[in-house]
């Protein structure tokens, strides 16, 4: 009778994990959660309207699915964690789908500008190909201001930049932008309560099992 | 010879996958998308390779305001700049007697791997393939 044998989901989330599964918990788990949290709150907070969206890949360079946070080969005891902590199991979820629904969105605002004829008229007007098109999309995608020196297109942006953002106003793509802002206030509400939710269990399984919140590392400070 | 393993593998494999500098620098300049597929917390570096990526040839380090740009890219992509490990210089050593790397941040660098055995990534694998049980992920 195997299966009356094998503890069932339920009863596994009564009992209380043991040092050596909080210990790894804190390290693989809940120390790259926190960090990786950490980055898309500031950016959401910080620098609010960029989100980072990338032409090339069509989707963001700072936020990430949970699952990306940390190690695949920690993957289990992320499993495991969510297992014995059904709460944030919820929480992982909600986050990545508002994750979702923010990159649906910049997608849907991206696409609608590359063939907007305001914007192909003032590509066209700058002899841009269309190729380089993708990036004057993106920069205006992520409400872009200022374009760092080094950039390729730097100049363009600096005495055309704000023509382009000017589109974000047009009425026939202005609804695309507002929706782009209500995925990512969305986003936001999101991380903010898992980021909090997370340190809180960070410091609490950290003093209760006498541990180290984090791991000391051999990498330098960058 | 070096051994080729495709970026899934190396990554449900190795808790880290190290960063060759051209790597570092083609994704901070014109991200590839290839970055977003290996999970935040496997992403590391050597501080040879951030040396690299902070200094222009010569040695001379870049502007200010862009070497503070590449420091806040590698904080927000959590690229780990890890430090020379103790056996990194005698992994070095044994590659003085073979056709190894091709300059002596290369040798540096595959050293490295070779002693914590982390695969790495780079976009100049053939410069690579020579090293003896180097494990090598084409980006």
């Amino acid at each position: 009778m195997v299966s009356s044998q094998r503890m069932s989901t339920a009863e596994r989330k009564k009992v209380r994990p043991s040092r050596d599964q909080v210990r790894a918990w804190l390290t693989t788990v809940i120390s790259p959660l926190a960090s990786a949290l950490a980055v898309e709150h500031h950016r959401l907070t910080n620098d609010k309207g960029n989100w980072s969206f990338r032409c090339d890949t069509r989707d963001f360079e700072f936020f990430w699915p949970v699952g990306k946070m940390i190690a695949a080969p920690h993957e289990p005891n992320l499993r495991q964690f969510l297992r014995y902590k059904p709460e944030f199991k919820k929480l992982a979820q909600d986050h990545d789908r508002a994750l979702g629904g923010l990159r649906t969105a910049a997608r849907n605002a991206y696409d609608r500008l590359l063939g907007n004829q305001r914007f192909m008229a003032l590509a066209s007007s700058l002899s841009m190909s269309e190729n380089d098109r993708r990036y004057l999309a993106e920069y205006v995608v992520n409400g872009l201001r200022d374009l760092a020196s080094y950039y390729t297109f730097h100049e363009l942006w600096t005495r055309e930049g704000r023509r382009f953002l000017d589109l974000r106003k047009d009425p026939v793509l202005t609804s695309e932008f507002v929706a782009l802002e209500a995925a990512g206030n969305d986003l936001s509400k999101r991380v903010t309560s898992f980021l909090k939710a997370i340190r809180t269990l960070q410091e609490e399984l950290a003093d209760r099992y006498k541990l180290p919140p984090v791991e000391s590392t051999d990498a330098v400070r960058v | 010879m070096a051994e080729r393993l495709t970026l899934e593998h190396a990554l449900r494999t190795f808790n880290h996958l190290l960063f060759d500098t051209c790597v570092l620098i083609d994704e901070f300049k014109h991200p590839s998308g290839r970055l977003a597929q290996v999970n935040r917390e496997q992403r590391a570096t050597s501080t040879v390779a951030m040396w690299e990526f902070l200094h222009v040839a010569a040695g001379k380090l870049l502007p200010m305001l862009e070497r503070a740009d590449r420091r806040d890219w590698m904080n927000v992509q959590g690229i780990r700049a890890l430090r020379l490990s103790q056996d990194c210089g005698e992994y070095f050593e044994r590659l003085l007697e073979t056709e190894g790397a091709r300059s002596l941040a290369d040798s540096l660098l595959a050293a490295e791997c070779l002693a914590r055995d982390i695969p790495f990534a780079t976009r100049n694998a053939r410069d690579f393939v020579a090293v003896p049980a180097l494990r090598l992920v084409e980006w």
